[in-house]
C-alpha cells in the first residue's frame, strides 16, 4: 500500500481528510497575498494615469480658452478702433451726410463679415445712418447701449439682443458722438453678430475627439457651441446643471457634469466679458472616457496581465504545493496512521534531507524505529518468558508425576509396615505369652524376666510403627480448614489424659475461648502431642502445672503456647527437638519414642506456622506454636514435609 | 435340630492361626473351626466348588474371620465375590487383620463387612478380643435362619 493509498483508505476518520486541503489553500493565500503588492502598484499607477490624463486635459482646456478669449478681446478691441475712427468721421459727426454715412457703412459692412451692421443715431435714438438700409423710422433711445454711451461718454458693449434694423442676434457696442463743443451729438454703433464670431473663433479651435466647447452668457443663454451649433444656440440653460454651476461660481474653475447634450464631461471654464460689462463664459469639455482612455485601457491590459500571472502562480502553487508540501504531509499523516493502528512497520518512506520535512520525516522514521525495536525486544523477552513458562510447566509436571509415584511409594511402605510388620511382632509377642502362660512354673526367674522383655520389646515396636504410620498419615491426609475451638479441644484432651491416669494430680489451666482456623483433626493431634509431652514430663514433679494460652497476636498470625513445670530440656539440644525419633530423655526416665514432636511440626508447618520451644533441665519447657490467622491460603501443599 | 455351629477363619500365617485357635481355646470356645489359608480355597469352601465340590452346602459357617492380606485372592476380593453371590450374600463376616489402614476399614464396610477388628499387639489383649468377638456371634447374635440363605 503506497502512502497515498493510505492516505485515502483513511480518511474516512474525517478530520485527516480536511486538512491537507486546507494546507493547500493556506498555500495559495499566501501566494494571494505575495502578489497584493504588485496589484497595489497598478491601482496606483492607474490612478496616477488618471491624475496626470486630467491634468493634461486642464491644460489643453485652459490654452483653448486662452486662445477664444484673446480673441475675443481682439474682435471687441477692434471695434472699439473702429468705432473710434468712425466717430471722427465727418460724414458720421455730421446728420447732413447721410447717403454717404449709409454708403460708406454699407460698404464697410461688406468687408467686415463679423459686424451685422454699423449706424449712427442721433441724439433723440433716432437712427440716421445704417449700413442695412432702414425700412423706416427706427429709434434706439431704449437700448442699454445707446443710454450707456450717452451717459458714459464712452466705448460701451450692449446686451445680446436681436437687432432691430438685422433681425439678428446681435451685440451693440456704441461710443458717443461730440459735437463741436464737446456736447454729445449721438452715437456711432457696430452691432457685432457674437454667436457668428465666437462660433467663427471657436471653429478655430482645435477640439479632442468627443470634446465640447460653448459660450454661455450670463444670462444663461447659450452663445455658441461646436460641435452642433444649430441645436443649442440662442437658447436659455439656465437651469442645466453645468450652467447653473458655472454661473453660481461667477469666475474661472472646472466641474466634472454632464454637458448640455447629456455626456459626462469635465469642463474648464473661464468667464470673459463681451463688452464693458457683459459678461461671459466660455467653457471646454473633455468627456472622462477620452480622458481616462488611455489610462483605462492600460489599467485593463496589467489587469488582465496581472490577474494571468496569478493564475499562472496559484497553479504553480498547487502543483508544486501537491510535490513539496501535500504528499510529504500525507506521507506523514498515513505513516502516523499507520503506527497508530500499531503497525511498528510504518516508515514514511520520504528522503531525509536537510529541509523542516526531511527532519520531521527522519524524526519520525527513527522514532517508529526505536519502536519497533522495543517491540521486537519485548517480544522476545515474551517468547523466552514462555518458552521458560513451558519448560517451567513441564518441571512442575515432572515433579508432580515424581511426587505422585513417590507418594503411591510411601502409600505402599506405609500399607505393607502396616500389614507385614506387625504380623510377625504379633507371633513374637503371642508365642511369649504363650510360653509365659503355659510353662511359667517350668521356668526359672531370669527366663520369665527375658520372656517379659521380649513382650515389651515387642510392644514398643508396635507403638513406633504406629506413631510412624501416624506421621506418614498427618503428612498425607488432605486438609480441611474450620473455625477450631483450641481451648474446647485441650480441656477434652486434658480429660482424657485424668481418666487415663486417675492417681495423678496435675493443674492444667486453659485460657478460655482459643480460636484458631485449621484442620480440626489435625490440630487436635497436634494438642494431644504438645499436652502428652507435658503431661508425661511433669509426672515425676510434684505440684505439676501445665498451662495453655496465647502468648501473641499480631494481624497475621497468633501464637500459643504450652507451658509446664516438668523436666524440661537442654537447649544445647534445641536443634534436634523436632526430628523424628529423636530423645532428649532416656527411655527409662520417660516412655515414648520420639515422634511426638516431630508430629506437632508436621502439623504446624501443614498449617503454613511455625513451632518452638524454650526449656531449662529440671525447669519445665515451653513450646510456642504460631497459626496464620487467614490460615487457609498459606497452607503448604501436600508433599511438603514427606 | 438345629445344625452345629462353626466358625471359618481365613488366614494364611499358621502362627496367626495357631494364636488364634488358642485364643478360641483360652475363651473356651468349643465350636469347629474351619480354616482356609487362601483366597482361592476359601471360595472353594464356601462355594462349595473344586476340592470342596462335594461339600454339604447347607453347613454354613456361623461367622467367617476374614484376614486382609491372603495369598492368590485377597481378603477384600473375597468380601466383594461373596457379596455378590446370593448364597454368601448374608454371611456375618468380621475382618480380623493388622492393618488399621482407613483405607481397608472404609473399603471393607462399603463392601459389606459386619464388623472390623484389628488384631491387638498384646496376645492377651488379642484373646480377649477373639473371646468378645466369638461370644457374640455365636451365642448372642442372632443369624439369618438357614432356610433363608
Amino acid at each position: 500500500m503506497t502512502a497515498e493509498e493510505h492516505f485515502e483508505a483513511s480518511s474516512v476518520a474525517g478530520t485527516a481528510k480536511t486538512s491537507p486541503t486546507t494546507l493547500r489553500r493556506r498555500l495559495l493565500l499566501l501566494v494571494l497575498i505575495a502578489l497584493l503588492p504588485a496589484f497595489g502598484f497598478i491601482l496606483y499607477s492607474s490612478f496616477e494615469q488618471r491624475r496626470e490624463a486630467a491634468e493634461n486635459m486642464h491644460q489643453s482646456a485652459r490654452h483653448r480658452i486662452q486662445a477664444f478669449a484673446a480673441d475675443q478681446q481682439g474682435l471687441i478691441e477692434n471695434t472699439h478702433k473702429q468705432l473710434l475712427s468712425l466717430a471722427r468721421m465727418p460724414m458720421v459727426r455730421s446728420a447732413d451726410a447721410v447717403d454717404m454715412c449709409n454708403q460708406t457703412f454699407s460698404l464697410l459692412l461688406q468687408a467686415l463679415p463679423q459686424y451685422t451692421n454699423l449706424g449712427v443715431a442721433n441724439l433723440n435714438g433716432d437712427l440716421r445712418c445704417s449700413a442695412v438700409p432702414l425700412a423706416g423710422p427706427i429709434n434706439v433711445a431704449d437700448r442699454k447701449y445707446f443710454r450707456e454711451a450717452i451717459q458714459t461718454q464712452g466705448f460701451v458693449v450692449g446686451d445680446f439682443l436681436i437687432g432691430r434694423v438685422t433681425g439678428k442676434p446681435a451685440v451693440t457696442a456704441a461710443y458717443p458722438l461730440f459735437g463741436e463743443y464737446g456736447d454729445i451729438t449721438g452715437i456711432v454703433f457696430i452691432s457685432i453678430n457674437p454667436i457668428a464670431a465666437i462660433q467663427e473663433s471657436i471653429a478655430r479651435i482645435p477640439l479632442p475627439e468627443g470634446s465640447a466647447l460653448f459660450v454661455v452668457d450670463d444670462q444663461g443663454v447659450l452663445l455658441a457651441r461646436d460641435p452642433d451649433p444649430e441645436l443649442w444656440v440662442g437658447k436659455s440653460l439656465r437651469d442645466a446643471p453645468l450652467i447653473r454651476e458655472i454661473l453660481s461660481r461667477q469666475g474661472s474653475g472646472s466641474v466634472e457634469a454632464p454637458g448640455v447634450d447629456g455626456i459626462a464631461r469635465l469642463n474648464v471654464f473661464e468667464p470673459f466679458f463681451l463688452g464693458a460689462n457683459r459678461r461671459a463664459y466660455i467653457s471646454t469639455g473633455t468627456p472622462l472616457t477620452v480622458i481616462y482612455a488611455n489610462a483605462n485601457s492600460q489599467f485593463q491590459r496589467n489587469l488582465f496581465l496581472m490577474i494571468a500571472m496569478t493564475v499562472i502562480a496559484l497553479a504553480i502553487a498547487w502543483l508544486s504545493g501537491t510535490v513539496l508540501v501535500l504528499r510529504p504531509t500525507r506521507a506523514l499523516i498515513a505513516a502516523t496512521q499507520t503506527l497508530g493502528r500499531g503497525n511498528l512497520q510504518a516508515r514514511t518512506q520520504l528522503h531525509h534531507s536537510n529541509d523542516e520535512f526531511g527532519q520531521l520525516a527522519m524524526s519520525f522514521d527513527e522514532m517508529a524505529a526505536s519502536l519497533d525495536q522495543r517491540d521486537q525486544k519485548l517480544r522476545n523477552a515474551e517468547i523466552e518468558i514462555r518458552t521458560l513458562n513451558a519448560d517451567l510447566e513441564q518441571r512442575v509436571l515432572d515433579r508432580t508425576a515424581q511426587l505422585n509415584a513417590a507418594n503411591k511409594e510411601l502409600e505402599a511402605f506405609s500399607y505393607s509396615v502396616s500389614h507385614d510388620l506387625r504380623t510377625p511382632l504379633r507371633s513374637i509377642e503371642g508365642f511369649s505369652q504363650v510360653l509365659l502362660d503355659d510353662n511359667s512354673d517350668r521356668l526359672d526367674a531370669e527366663s520369665l524376666g527375658y520372656l517379659q522383655r521380649i513382650r515389651a520389646a515387642t510392644q514398643r515396636m508396635g507403638q513406633l510403627i504406629d506413631d510412624l504410620l501416624n506421621l506418614a498419615h498427618i503428612t498425607r491426609t488432605p486438609m480441611q480448614y474450620e473455625i477450631v475451638n483450641i481451648s474446647a479441644l485441650a480441656e477434652d484432651i486434658a480429660t482424657e489424659f485424668r481418666a487415663l491416669e486417675p492417681t495423678r494430680s496435675v493443674q492444667i489451666d486453659i485460657q478460655s475461648d482459643l480460636i484458631a482456623q485449621g484442620d480440626p483433626t489435625l490440630l487436635r493431634a497436634l494438642l494431644e502431642n504438645l499436652l502428652g509431652n507435658a503431661w508425661k514430663f511433669t509426672g515425676k514433679t510434684e505440684a505439676a502445672q501445665i498451662e495453655l494460652g496465647r502468648a501473641v497476636q499480631t494481624k497475621t498470625e497468633q501464637t500459643f503456647f504450652i507451658r509446664d513445670n516438668g523436666a524440661g530440656f537442654d537447649m544445647t539440644y534445641v536443634g534436634s527437638l523436632f526430628g523424628a525419633f529423636q530423645r532428649l530423655h532416656n527411655s527409662s526416665e520417660f516412655s515414648g519414642t520420639g515422634i511426638g514432636l516431630a508430629t506437632a511440626q508436621r502439623i504446624v508447618s501443614r498449617h503454613g506456622g511455625r513451632i518452638y520451644g524454650e526449656g531449662a533441665v529440671g525447669k519445665g519447657a515451653v513450646f510456642y506454636f504460631a497459626l496464620p490467622l487467614n490460615g487457609h491460603n498459606k497452607s503448604t501443599p501436600l508433599s511438603q514435609g514427606v | 435340630m438345629a445344625p452345629e455351629k462353626f466358625i471359618m477363619l481365613i488366614e494364611d500365617n499358621p502362627d496367626d492361626e495357631t494364636l488364634t485357635q488358642r485364643a478360641l481355646k483360652k475363651s473356651k470356645i468349643t465350636n469347629d473351626v474351619v480354616i482356609a489359608r487362601d483366597g482361592v480355597e476359601a471360595l472353594d469352601f464356601l462355594f462349595c466348588e473344586g476340592m470342596y465340590g462335594t461339600r454339604n452346602p447347607q453347613k454354613k459357617p456361623t461367622v467367617i474371620l476374614l484376614d486382609l492380606k491372603l495369598p492368590k485372592i485377597n481378603g477384600l476380593e473375597v468380601l466383594k465375590r461373596l457379596r455378590k453371590d446370593d448364597r454368601t450374600r448374608l454371611f456375618p463376616i468380621v475382618i480380623l487383620t493388622s492393618s488399621k489402614e482407613e483405607q481397608d476399614l472404609i473399603n471393607s464396610y462399603r463392601l459389606g463387612a459386619n464388623s472390623y477388628i484389628r488384631k491387638p499387639l498384646d496376645f492377651n489383649r488379642f484373646v480377649e478380643a477373639v473371646g468378645k468377638l466369638c461370644l457374640y456371634w455365636l451365642e448372642l447374635n442372632e443369624s439369618v435362619p438357614p432356610r433363608l440363605h
